[in-house]
């Protein structure tokens, strides 16, 4: 894989994050689960953030980012915050492997972030009730 | 904090395929008898050359696994001094020797991973010695970072930001 293409991968996995983000964060109670809502708010801004970014990086070397698809598949049940933490928890693993990647294609300051990414999204999945894995984003 | 799985790196690192780059290089060491020991040692000794004439990311991953194999000792060490932070710590120590093995696995056959870091003094209160453990285990993790963006194989580069990864994991639990 190309460094491009892992980038374009990578972009369009924070699209899909982005997308279940909102729909989690909808789901939660702001009043009812203020931890949960507050977690799942800043992991929105968080992966946002990075897609603006990504977009930005790939735009800058001359290719057009890959769009954002109409819909998502979403998780059967999101309703109780067990669900939820399960559905953000499949989130982040998801991510992680897609920075695994996009560590693996690329070098220099390019992989220096996708570091940092696979760092807070392995730490992330601690907050949604997940548990220290030996390797984290490698499958 | 107990680790979830247990590595799935094997699969996908495979012996002789992340650093096989270094295969005719290490062989080559091997069999003028050096020893490919601590390469963080003293420059002058035959050791250090060998290392210096490694393919690089075989010399990476002997720093690796020497970083490792240190943090491993210190987290031993702890536990030995103040055994009610055994328990606590049972996931750091497990992580590390996996992170051990993906490492040693990754290596052509005649190179030396086994050298260790330097020793390591454990604070007589348990609280500073968790807290000197969580720098230790941060150092680590910095080191980690600092070698995957030296890594020149792909692959590789991926197992050590993994590993760096799983340590800010056990980071979280030490400090939480």
């Amino acid at each position: 894989m190309t460094p491009l293409e892992a980038q374009q991968a990578t972009l369009a996995g924070e699209h899909a994050a982005i997308h279940l983000y909102g729909v989690l964060g909808a789901q939660a109670s702001e009043s009812r689960q203020p931890a949960l809502y507050a977690r799942l708010v800043d992991a929105f801004r968080v992966h946002r953030k990075r897609r603006d970014q990504l977009t930005v990086t790939i735009a800058a070397a001359g290719a057009e980012p890959v769009a954002a698809e109409v819909s998502y598949d979403l998780p059967d049940a999101i309703s109780t915050a067990v669900e939820l933490n399960s559905a953000a928890l499949q989130v982040e693993r998801r991510t992680a492997r897609t920075y695994g990647q996009l560590i693996e294609s690329t070098a220099g300051a390019e992989r220096r972030w996708a570091l940092v990414a696979l760092d807070d999204s392995a730490v992330r999945q601690l907050e949604f009730r997940g548990t220290p894995e030996m390797f984290p984003g490698t499958a | 904090m107990t680790p979830q799985t247990r590595p799935p790196a094997a699969t996908w690192i495979r012996r002789r395929t992340a650093l096989a780059l270094g295969l005719a290089a290490a062989a080559g060491a091997a069999s003028s008898g050096c020893s490919l020991n601590n390469p963080l040692s003293d420059d002058e000794t035959p050791a250090a050359e060998a290392v210096r004439d490694l393919a690089p990311d075989v010399a990476v991953a002997v720093e690796a696994a020497a970083l490792v194999r240190g943090a491993q000792d210190a987290v031993a060490r702890t536990g030995e001094r103040h055994p009610a932070l055994a328990t606590r710590l049972a996931g750091l120590m497990a992580t590390h020797q996996a992170h051990l093995d993906a490492v040693a696995d990754a290596v052509p056959d005649g190179v030396d991973t086994s050298a260790g870091a330097a020793a390591y003094d454990v604070p007589a209160r348990p609280r500073r010695a968790l807290s000197r453990l969580v720098e230790s285990e941060q150092t680590l993790h910095d080191e980690l970072v600092g070698l995957a963006l030296r890594a020149e194989s792909g692959p590789f580069a991926r197992l050590l930001g993994s590993m760096a990864a799983a340590v800010s994991q056990q980071l979280r639990g030490m400090t939480a």
